[in-house]
């Protein structure tokens, strides 16, 4: 199988730069130190049966990095991604690019795989922080394969959105802001949809039944919408891993002793969250490539519409 | 080789290319001149494949280039006017990954891209970064990459803007060097003299129109026509302007004191039958010379307002109508009378060419 030009091409400008050496640094030095502050503060934790370390509570570690690693790839990938179709347009080597016979899909796959390579790279430099969660035991493995596919689903599907706009938007730093507003939009938009949802259902069943007998609120299939918030199914896939229920399906299943109630559909589909969570995340990613290639392509797609009106 | 028909592009209302018509064979260097804006670079870019052309076809060796795009583009080398380099590549990587963009990978891409900086003259600088070439340098580089692929046609937008006359000149010694490898050339440059000893065809394009387009040849002889002829005349300065009014190929006349000065665009032959009809005509000739053309200045004169109608007209009609400068007739007499016999063969005057 041959390499993708593109992403040979990126790794090794990549590695020629030093400033991701020093992201680098940064990143696994602040990872450090919030996991030998969390450490510190577990240590010191009394108990009235036992004074000395909360063995259980030391699993905190891993939870509180893997959370704070999602929120800062978030925010590191608009900044790898925006800049990689924009930077190409300002070097005025785009251009170049697309006289040769290489298909506008491989030029967008290149560059988000190079940048979540980068990501990648991240996550690795952190597992030294993470491992520190593993000195006492109660943590697994799998934990750590769960929360490296969890992660890299999420890079995939920032960077993707990353890309598309930098398809769409000449100067990077515009690029990177519009990057970082749809992840808003996807990350918080989603969520407050639904809470926006519950919050109007209550005050229609308050309305009707009264203050003091608030029956059941039926979201019927709403939750779903929270299918597109990658964040939410991120949480989920760690949660459902390492107590064996997801985050969503404790909020809104059988167990949830809370006024929710959902369509009884969904409620069977609840265990099965973090997969369709994961394979969402993964789908939107490829819908943000695909529509970053055709804005690529867009001189043969105009040639196809004026071929096909002259034909006419 | 390379067919344009009827070729459109527009930018909302404005036509950066109307109605091109134009015809490459295989092996030719064509010369595309123009101002800044005249059209060539689009032209360049829609045969490249970078812009969609509003209307109109573009077929190579036959084959719809708009049709079967990714197939064509193994065909077509192209050059932009701007370098479109990775600084932090050395040159010889720079060559590889254009390469593999064609599938050319391997054992096979380093040696195609060494023999193709051998001839640009870059092999000892294979391991440099691209960021450290001087401007020829990088020209060279990007000229040596879109030829990476052994490309049939080669699309060089302005390959030597900018550089001094050394490098200029190397470039050109590439240029002519690739012809003679039987490659189909299209050079775009807006200095026509630049263009004519190295192409075998020019057209000259104006506000998205190519309005003109021959063998430098051809353009070089009309670079002559386009020049007024001066005649001054000893006697029977009125006969002389009758005669030069009924030539169909005189287009304008006017007098200044005994000299008589015609927008002539006959040939050699008709400019040699004109003198003739007026030593016969009795008119006494002391000189008569056409001013001596340059492409340069043919260029100026084709690419201004002026130019544009007068070329334009003259080219539509194939013939000319003898419009004269009445006022300037009405000044014409006859000044000095002298005993000088109609002998104008020979005679030049300030650099003009002898008919």
């Amino acid at each position: 199988m041959k390499a993708n030009p593109i992403l040979k091409k990126e790794l090794v400008l990549g590695a020629r730069t030093i400033r991701f050496p020093i992201a680098l640094m940064f990143y696994s030095g602040f990872l450090s130190l919030v996991a030998l502050f969390t450490l510190s503060s577990v240590s010191n934790t009394y108990t009235y049966a036992y004074r000395g370390i909360d063995f259980d509570a030391l699993t905190i570690i891993f939870l509180i990095l893997a959370y704070l690693q999602m929120g800062i790839i978030c925010i590191i990938i608009p900044v790898l991604t925006a800049g990689s179709i924009a930077g190409e347009r300002e070097r005025q080597t785009l251009d170049i690019m697309l006289t040769a016979p290489v298909r506008p899909f491989s030029i967008v796959m290149g560059k988000l795989l190079a940048s979540l390579s980068q990501v990648f790279l991240f996550v690795i430099s952190s597992l030294p922080a993470m491992s520190i969660a593993f000195l006492y035991g109660g943590i697994q493995w799998q934990y750590l394969m769960v929360f490296m596919a969890g992660i890299m689903s999420i890079a995939f599907f920032s960077g993707a959105i990353g890309i598309w706009c930098s398809s769409v938007y000449r100067k990077t730093i515009i690029s990177v802001i519009m990057t970082m507003v749809i992840e808003v939009v996807f990350f918080v938009g989603t969520l407050a949809a639904v809470v926006l949802i519950y919050y109007l259902k209550m005050q229609q069943v308050m309305s009707t039944s009264g203050i003091f007998r608030v029956s059941k609120i039926d979201m019927g299939w709403y939750p779903l919408i929270l299918l597109l918030n990658p964040a939410i199914g991120f949480v989920d896939v760690i949660m459902s891993s390492w107590s064996g229920i997801g985050a969503v399906e404790s909020l809104l299943g059988p167990s949830f002793i809370g006024n929710i109630k959902v369509a009884s559909g969904l409620k069977e589909l609840l265990p099965y969250w973090p997969l369709m969570s994961l394979a969402v995340t993964l789908l939107m990613g490829f819908f943000f490539v695909r529509l970053a290639s055709r804005r690529i392509d867009a001189v043969r797609r105009k040639e196809k519409h004026i071929r096909k009106k002259i034909r006419k | 080789m390379l067919e344009i028909k009827h070729l459109y592009k527009k930018f909302g209302s404005f036509y950066a290319v109307e109605d091109l018509n134009l015809y490459i064979d295989k092996g030719e260097i064509f010369g595309f001149v123009g101002h800044n804006g005249a059209g060539k670079t689009t032209t360049m870019k829609i045969t490249a494949g970078l812009l969609a052309a509003t209307g109109g076809s573009i077929t190579i060796n036959g084959a719809d280039a708009f049709k079967n795009r990714r197939k064509m583009k193994r065909k077509i080398g192209y050059m932009p006017d701007f370098f479109g380099v990775y600084d932090n590549l050395k040159a010889i990587e720079y060559m590889e990954f254009y390469a593999s963009l064609y599938g050319i990978t391997g054992k096979k891409a380093k040696t195609t891209c060494m023999n193709l900086m051998e001839l640009v003259n870059l092999s000892d600088k294979a391991n440099a970064y691209v960021d450290s070439l001087s401007r020829g340098m990088k020209q060279r580089l990007c000229l040596a990459r879109s030829l990476v692929h052994d490309p049939e046609l080669l699309l060089l937008d302005e390959p030597a803007s900018g550089l001094d006359p050394r490098a200029r000149f190397e470039m050109k010694e590439i240029l002519k060097n690739l012809g003679s490898m039987g490659k189909t050339i299209i050079i775009s440059s807006h200095i026509l003299p630049e263009l004519a000893d190295m192409c075998d065809t020019i057209g000259i394009m104006q506000k998205g129109k190519l309005i003109m387009h021959g063998t430098v040849e051809d353009i070089q002889l009309k670079a002559m026509h386009a020049k007024p002829l001066h005649i001054r005349v000893l006697k029977n300065q009125e006969t002389a302007m009758r005669v030069l009014k009924e030539d169909p190929h005189t287009r304008r006349v006017s007098a200044r004191e005994d000299y008589l000065v015609a927008d002539y665009t006959g040939d050699e032959m008709d400019t040699a039958r004109l003198l003739r009809r007026l030593m016969l005509q009795g008119v006494l000739i002391e000189s008569f010379y056409k001013e001596k053309g340059n492409l340069e200045s043919l260029f100026l004169e084709l690419t201004s307002e002026e130019g544009i109608g007068k070329y334009t007209e003259a080219d539509s009609t194939g013939e000319t109508g003898n419009k004269t400068e009445a006022d300037s007739a009405a000044e014409a007499g006859n000044k000095t009378e002298a005993d000088s016999t109609a002998e104008a063969d020979g005679k030049t005057d300030n650099g003009g060419e002898t008919v």
